[in-house]
C-alpha cells in the first residue's frame, strides 16, 4: 500500500507540473490575445483533462500500475507539446511584429538615425539613405558632421545636444551633402536617448526634406524680387489698394508722385494722407466704385497734383484685385502720366482754333476786298464811258464850230487818239480786274460751300459735261472719245466743275496744225478712281507742268481767255475730296490730265 | 407808276448814285430820285424820323437799295420795311455788286421785288438800269398811307 501511495504521488507530481505548464501557456494566451492559440489550448486542455481522469479512474479501480505510469507520462508529454507550440506561435508573433517595427523604420516618410555619444551614426533608416544616397556601410559609424555642408557648425550643435544643451523638441535647419555632391535642405528635429539613470546615451534625429520647399521659398522670392524691380522701375505709377482704400503696394512712381519718399512710406495710408481732400475724394470714390460694381475702370483721364503742386493728367486704369476664390479683396491701379501729351493736344487744340479763325478771317477778307473793289471799278467804268460820252459831244460840238485845220495838231491829236487810247486802256485795265477779282471771288465761295458727297455715275457726269461745251467742241472742230467710266464719291456740281475746267483748257490748247482728240477713260486702283483726260494739244513744258495749278498763273496771258484760276479751282475742289491731280506732258504732243477720287 | 411817284435810292457810293441816276434818265425816267448815303437815313426818311426829309403821305414810293453800306447795311433796311405792316407795301429792287447767291436768296426771302446785280462793264450796267427804268414806268405801285406802327 506504502508503494502505492508514493507511485501515485509521482503521478500527481506529474500531473502537477503539465497543470503549471498550461496555466502558463493560458497566461502567455492571454497576452497574445489570438484565437487561434485560445482553440489549440482549450482542444489540448480537455484533451488533458480527459487523460487525467481515466488515469484517476485507473487508479482508483487498482488496475494495472505500468498502465497508471504510462497513463501519467502521456499527459505531461501532451504538456510539453502544448508548450512547444505555443512557444512557436509566440515566437512568429514577435517576429512579425519585429518585422512591422523594421519596415515602419525603414519606410517611414522622414529619415531617422542615432548617433551614440561620440556623434557617430548606430542606425540610419532606408528613407535616410535614399535621401542622401548613401548605403547603410557608407553612413555607420561615421560622425554625422561628416554628411553636412556646414561640418563645424553641425559638430558643434552635436556636441552641444550631448551636453544636454538644448531644449526638448527642437528643431534646426540644416544642408546636408549627397554623395552625388548635391545638397539638400532639412529639418532635424532631435531627441536625447538616455538610460534609466538619466545619463544622455545618444541622439535620435528625424530629417525631413524641405528642399523643394526651400526651392518654392526661393522662387517665390526671386519672383517678388523680379515683380517689384519691374514696378519700380516702371515711369507709370502701380499700387494696390484694400478695400478700405490703403496701399498694400506701391511703386517708386508713385511714392515719388505722392511725396511719400519710398514706397514702404505709403503702406497702409490712404489718397487723404496725401492729396487735397478734393482729389482725394475723387480717386476713393473712383476706387470704392470699381470695389461695388467690380468693373474695371480702363484709361480714364483724369487731373492730378503731384508733391511739387504741378498740375498733372494721368491716364488711369483701376481693375478689382480678386483672391483665390473670387472676392474682391481691392483694386490694382496703374496710371501713366499724359501731362506731356495733353499739353502738346491742349497746344494743338489752340493752334487748330488759331488756324481756322485765320482761315476764316482769310477767306472773309478775300471775300469783302473782291467784292467791295468791284464797287470802285463801276465808277471807273461808268465815268471812263461817261467821259467818252462827254468827248463824243463835245468833238460833235467842236467841229460844228471851229474848223479842223484851226485846231493844232496836239489838239487833234490829244481828241482823236490820246483820250480815246486812254480810255481805251482804263476800260480794259478795269475790265480785267472785274475778271480776276470775280475768279477769287468764286475761289472764296468754293471754300465756304457744303460739300455734299454722294456716289456718282461718272458715265453720266462726263456725258453731262461734254454736252455742255458742245459749242465750244464744234468750235475747236474736236472729238472727244468717252470710255466707260468707274463711280467714284464726290459733290455732284464740284466735281462736274472739275472735269468742266479740265476740258475746257484741253479745247482751249488744241494744236491748230491738227485735228484735237481728246481722249478720256478711268479706271480703279487702289480704292481709287482714277480719270484721265488725255489730249493731242500743244503740251506742256516739263518746267511750266509745276506752275499750272498756281492760283492766276497763265502760260499763254492775251492769246487766250480766261482767268488763269481754272486748276487753281480743281485743285482746290480736289483737297476738299481727299482727291488728287496731275498733269503728265509733252511740248508738242498734248497734254494727259489725271485726276483721282476715292471709289467708295 | 406816276409822274408823282418819287424813285428812292440807297446808295453810299455816290458815284454809282450819278451813274444809276444817269441811265435811268437816259431811259426817261424823269420821277424825282432821292439819295440816301446809308441804310439809317433811308429809315429815317421812311419810318418820318429824324432832321432830314421825311416821308409824305398817299404818295407813291419805290426803292433801289444797295446792300453794303455804312451803319445799317441794306439787307437790314429790306427787313425793317418788308416787317412793317404798311411800308412792306413798297416796291425794293435791290441793286448791288453782291452776286453771292445766299445773300440773293435771302433777299427773295425777305421780300425784295428784284435783285440785280451791277454789272461793272458800263454798257450792261447802264442796259440793266434802264430796264428797271423801263419797269418803274409800267409797274403799278401802291400808295403808301399809314404811319409806321
Amino acid at each position: 500500500m506504502h508503494s502505492v501511495v508514493a507511485f501515485d504521488l509521482v503521478t500527481f507530481l506529474a500531473s502537477a507540473v503539465g497543470l503549471i505548464v498550461l496555466l502558463r501557456g493560458w497566461k502567455r494566451a492571454f497576452e497574445l490575445k489570438t484565437k487561434l492559440v485560445f482553440t489549440g489550448l482549450l482542444v489540448f486542455t480537455l484533451s488533458y483533462g480527459l487523460c487525467l481522469f481515466i488515469e484517476w479512474f485507473g487508479i482508483t479501480r487498482a488496475l494495472d500500475r505500468a498502465e497508471g505510469v504510462i497513463g501519467t507520462l502521456i499527459p505531461m508529454w501532451w504538456a510539453f507539446v502544448v508548450y512547444a507550440f505555443l512557444a512557436e506561435l509566440v515566437e512568429q508573433k514577435l517576429r512579425e511584429r519585429e518585422a512591422r517595427f523594421e519596415e515602419l523604420f525603414d519606410n517611414a516618410p522622414i529619415g531617422y538615425h542615432e548617433l551614440d555619444t561620440q556623434g557617430r551614426i548606430t542606425r540610419v533608416n532606408r528613407t535616410e539613405l535614399e535621401m542622401l544616397g548613401y548605403t547603410a556601410e557608407e553612413m555607420l559609424g561615421k560622425p554625422v558632421w561628416e554628411f553636412s555642408a556646414e561640418k563645424d557648425k553641425s559638430r558643434e550643435t552635436v556636441a552641444d545636444k550631448l551636453a544636454g544643451e538644448i531644449s526638448p523638441g527642437q528643431v534646426f535647419e540644416r544642408s546636408l551633402v549627397r554623395k552625388d555632391g548635391t545638397t539638400i535642405a532639412v529639418i532635424v528635429g532631435v531627441r536625447l536617448l538616455r538610460d534609466k539613470a538619466g545619463h544622455i546615451r545618444g541622439i535620435r534625429s528625424t530629417i525631413q526634406n524641405i528642399t523643394k520647399r526651400k526651392l518654392a521659398e526661393e522662387s517665390l522670392a526671386e519672383e517678388h524680387n523680379l515683380l517689384r524691380t519691374l514696378i519700380d522701375n516702371m515711369p507709370d505709377n502701380i499700387y494696390v489698394k484694400d478695400t478700405e482704400m490703403r496701399f498694400v503696394v506701391g511703386n517708386v512712381a508713385v511714392a515719388r508722385l505722392m511725396g511719400a519718399g519710398t514706397p514702404d512710406k505709403l503702406l497702409g495710408k490712404t489718397d487723404f494722407d496725401f492729396y487735397p481732400k478734393e482729389l482725394a475724394e475723387r480717386y476713393s470714390a473712383d476706387g470704392q466704385k470699381v470695389i461695388s460694381s467690380g468693373q474695371s475702370l480702363v484709361s480714364r483721364e483724369e487731373p492730378a497734383v503731384d508733391a511739387a503742386g504741378n498740375r498733372k493728367w494721368y491716364s488711369t486704369t483701376k481693375v478689382p484685385l480678386r483672391d483665390s476664390r473670387g472676392k474682391i479683396v481691392g483694386i490694382v491701379g496703374i496710371s501713366r502720366d499724359i501731362t506731356a501729351r495733353k499739353l502738346a493736344e491742349e497746344d494743338r487744340e489752340r493752334l487748330m482754333q488759331t488756324l481756322a479763325l485765320k482761315n476764316k478771317e482769310l477767306e472773309s477778307i478775300l471775300y469783302v476786298t473782291s467784292h467791295d473793289l468791284r464797287s470802285p471799278l463801276v465808277n471807273i467804268q461808268g465815268f471812263s464811258s461817261e467821259l467818252s460820252l462827254s468827248c463824243d459831244l463835245i468833238h460833235l460840238a467842236l467841229k460844228e464850230k471851229i474848223n479842223a485845220a484851226d485846231m493844232s495838231e496836239e489838239v487833234r491829236t490829244a481828241f482823236n487818239k490820246d483820250v480815246p487810247e486812254a480810255l481805251g486802256f482804263i476800260l480794259t485795265s478795269a475790265k480785267k480786274m472785274d475778271s480776276l477779282l470775280s475768279g477769287l471771288l468764286r475761289l472764296s465761295r468754293l471754300g465756304q460751300a457744303a460739300v455734299n458727297i454722294e456716289r456718282l455715275d461718272m458715265n453720266a457726269m462726263f456725258t453731262d459735261v461734254t454736252k455742255n461745251m458742245e459749242y465750244q467742241l464744234k468750235e475747236a472742230g474736236a472729238t472727244v472719245d468717252l470710255e466707260l467710266m468707274p463711280p467714284c464719291l464726290g459733290d455732284a456740281s464740284q466735281i462736274n466743275q472739275i472735269f468742266s475746267n479740265i476740258l475746257d483748257n484741253a479745247f482751249k490748247y488744241l494744236d491748230e496744225s491738227r485735228p484735237g482728240v481728246i481722249h478720256i477713260y478711268g479706271k480703279i486702283d487702289n480704292g481709287h478712281s482714277i480719270y484721265c483726260i488725255e489730249d493731242n494739244g500743244i503740251g506742256i513744258a516739263p518746267e511750266h507742268q509745276g506752275k499750272i495749278f498756281q492760283i492766276f498763273h497763265r502760260l499763254e496771258p492775251g492769246n487766250k481767255s480766261g482767268e488763269g484760276l481754272g486748276l487753281t479751282i480743281v485743285r482746290r475742289i480736289l483737297d476738299r475730296h481727299n482727291g488728287k491731280v496731275w498733269v503728265e506732258s509733252e511740248l508738242g504732243k498734248g497734254s494727259k490730265f489725271l485726276v483721282s477720287l476715292p471709289s467708295f | 407808276m406816276n409822274k408823282e411817284g418819287v424813285i428812292l435810292i440807297a446808295e453810299d457810293d455816290e458815284g454809282h448814285f450819278e451813274l444809276i441816276k444817269r441811265s435811268l434818265q437816259r431811259a426817261g425816267v424823269c420821277n424825282e430820285i432821292l439819295r440816301f448815303a446809308d441804310g439809317q437815313e433811308t429809315l429815317d426818311f421812311l419810318f418820318v424820323k429824324g432832321d432830314g426829309p421825311k416821308r409824305e403821305h398817299d404818295k407813291e414810293y419805290i426803292l433801289l437799295l444797295d446792300i453794303r453800306m455804312p451803319k445799317i447795311d441794306g439787307m437790314e433796311v429790306l427787313e425793317k420795311v418788308k416787317n412793317d405792316p404798311e411800308l412792306k407795301k413798297i416796291p425794293v429792287v435791290m441793286l448791288t455788286t453782291t452776286d453771292d447767291p445766299r445773300t440773293i436768296d435771302r433777299c427773295h426771302k425777305l421780300g425784295c421785288s428784284v435783285y440785280i446785280v451791277k454789272p461793272v462793264e458800263y454798257q450792261d450796267f447802264a442796259e440793266a438800269v434802264r430796264k428797271v427804268g423801263l419797269l418803274l414806268s409800267v409797274v403799278e405801285v401802291p400808295q403808301i398811307d399809314g404811319m409806321p406802327k
